[in-house]
């Protein structure tokens, strides 16, 4: 293609000398985030597992947290996000990021109600 | 413009789509069939059984008692409206109840968890009085029963990976036809290959949505 190609990841810490090594460069980086996931679900360490953050182990935090950066990476590099204008950028990413925290938000707050209703309530359920 | 490495790297993609589909296809099977087999409760709770001396999980096979019966399979023709029953499970609740009672080295799993994030473990006297309360024999999950633990979980399960992977084999069948044309030299014709651009869009927003798979069902 024509246009220009970003090749700087990590704010410019790696700069690749073309677009088809930045995806090969990408690659590894996302396959290195997916192995220590796979890592840490198998051993599980005690510290991460016992301790807790707002309701959550603190090893799904970090799951969830290395998940959004190989989705970065998938959206920005693999989709070619990267190349294209902030207005762009920001209307693909924002939509999203609001109707998932809807979602979020609907889900924890159903949730907790069942819960609620379970833990407390006059049905009995665990029979 | 470089057809043969497009065709070679359409044509890793479309083996790496298959082994995704194929592997989930296999994980599919095996979830399916099941591995131990459990009870479940009149209030639809799944109770799952321990090896008190391994503490493995004991298959319905290591213990339940064979009670001879005639157990007929209900048919459609035999039903008032054309309905059939479910497929019979290998042994009978009365056999399980039977097995667990004869043998005093098993014990009943509660699908609720421990503040360690364990399964309970209930004890020889509690596993004799709750297993009063098993009202049917589950092999295997599907969309409403699950041996393996809760099951709003292997609804949710089967439901997710199965729009995902739904969405992986819509994405090998495009491949292949993008792969086709790559080999007829359409592209070529056409001067640029930005329909393998498209596609590539598509499959990695497949891609995309199985980070998010791979996270809240395998690795949370």
């Amino acid at each position: 293609m024509a246009h220009e190609h970003k090749l700087e990841i990590f704010r410019g810490l790696i700069k690749f000398k073309s677009n088809t090594t930045k995806i090969w460069g990408v690659l590894v980086f996302l396959t290195i985030v997916t192995a220590v996931e796979v890592a840490l679900g198998i051993i599980r360490p005690e510290f991460l597992t016992d301790n807790h953050l707002i309701g959550m182990k603190l090893l799904n935090w970090i799951f969830i947290m290395l998940t959004l950066v190989k989705a970065y990476y998938i959206a920005w590099d693999f989709m070619h996000l990267r190349d294209e204008k902030s207005s762009l950028k920001r209307a693909v990413v924002w939509t999203p990021i609001f109707l998932v925290s809807y979602l979020i938000f609907i889900l924890l707050f159903e949730a907790d109600y069942i819960y609620n209703v379970w833990k407390d309530g006059f049905v009995k359920w665990n029979f | 413009m470089l057809k043969n490495k497009v065709i070679l790297y359409m044509f890793l993609t479309i083996i790496g789509g298959a082994i995704f589909v194929g592997s989930q296809a296999w994980e599919w099977a095996t979830f399916i069939r099941g591995d131990y087999g459990a009870v479940e409760t009149r209030g639809g709770r799944i109770l799952q059984f321990v090896n008190a001396d391994t503490g493995e999980r004991a298959a319905l096979s290591d213990f339940a008692a064979s009670i001879p019966e005639e157990r007929v399979q209900h048919e459609r023709k035999n039903g008032l409206w054309f309905s059939k029953g479910g497929s019979l499970p290998t042994y009978t609740v009365e056999e399980v109840v039977e097995g667990l009672r004869a043998n005093p080295n098993i014990l009943i799993r509660t699908e609720q968890m421990t503040e360690k994030g364990e399964k309970v473990l209930l004890t020889r006297t509690e596993t004799l009085e709750k297993i009063k309360d098993a009202n049917m024999v589950v092999e295997g999950a599907n969309l409403i029963r699950n041996e393996y633990g809760s099951r709003l979980f292997a609804d949710f399960f089967f439901f997710i990976t199965g729009f995902h992977g739904f969405h992986v084999f819509s994405g090998v069948v495009i491949n292949v036809i993008i792969f086709f044309n790559v080999i007829l030299g359409t592209y070529e014709r056409r001067g640029h290959y930005e329909m393998v651009e498209k596609v590539g869009l598509y499959w990695h927003f497949v891609d995309l949505v199985w980070v998010f798979v791979f996270t809240f069902f395998y690795l949370v």
